[in-house]
């Protein structure tokens, strides 16, 4: 994928939970249909990561496997992939206006990289969570969760939000963002 | 706090001394989603649980792209 995304839904989390076991199959048929351009390009990565034929698994199967609780910890990376299919059905896609949708440039970053910035802003709920992995989903726990590194979820749950909320305020309405940003830019001048 | 990394963002910038007004788009953006989500929020039923993960409606980000 030579692009970058940045993703944002208005979820409970509660209700993407409940999928896994749920053996709602018309949940899994109606999604399908729904999101079926998006659901072509997720098999299309799907093809190009099996290494062998007998590797390869569909969209359909992997939404199976998690809906019938049948989860393989060969399909991960599977599972993974099809959370922002899921996250789309049972929550609301939320739409990034950003200018040059600049949210999803920074997703190039390490999060060590953009933690000093965002600790100057003030921001501390985000710098605390932005690029952190905290979705289990559909796994019960990190044991059975297994590794992966991609794409990263991370779930702010609404205390989260809140405290980013009030953070966020507090930054702009002390008017500390322009101070900040003029230390860092000293800061810069020093490092040259 | 560990240093901005000027050298590291000139990899990946044409001006680094724009990350700045990056950062406070990219927030922004990520404002208006928190507020989207605490719309019609309880707050009240939220902080009394134990579990915040689980109750009401929280905003899950998924990142992809190339690293």
């Amino acid at each position: 994928m030579s692009e970058n995304y940045v993703f944002g839904f208005k979820l409970n989390m509660q209700s993407l939970v409940r999928l896994r076991g749920s053996k709602d199959t018309q949940f899994v048929e109606g999604l399908l249909k729904a999101d079926s351009d998006s659901v072509k390009e997720i098999d299309d990565l799907f093809r190009d990561y099996a290494d062998r034929p007998a590797e390869l698994l569909t969209v359909s199967q992997a939404l199976e496997e998690m809906v019938m609780n049948r989860l393989s910890k060969d399909h991960v990376y599977h599972y993974r992939r099809c959370l922002e299919l899921l996250a789309r059905r049972v929550g609301t896609e939320l739409r990034d206006e950003s200018r040059s949708r600049t949210l999803a440039f920074l997703q190039s970053f390490w999060p060590s990289d953009l933690k000093p910035v965002l600790d100057l802003l003030g921001v501390k709920a985000i710098a605390r969570l932005w690029l952190y992995d905290n979705v289990l989903f559909p796994w019960d726990n990190e044991a059975e969760a297994g590794e992966f590194e991609w794409p990263v979820a991370t779930y702010y749950s609404n205390v989260v939000v809140g405290q980013a909320l009030s953070e966020i305020w507090k930054s702009r309405s002390s008017k500390d963002v322009q101070v900040r940003s003029e230390t860092l830019r000293a800061e810069n001048r020093r490092s040259r | 706090m560990s240093r901005f990394d000027r050298k590291l963002y000139e990899q990946k910038t044409d001006d680094p001394d724009d990350v700045m007004a990056d950062m406070r788009d990219a927030i922004r953006q990520l404002h208006e989603w928190f507020k989207e989500v605490e719309k019609n929020e309880d707050r009240t039923r939220s902080k009394a649980t134990t579990d915040s993960q689980a109750s009401g409606d929280g905003l899950l980000i998924i990142v992809d792209g190339d690293q």
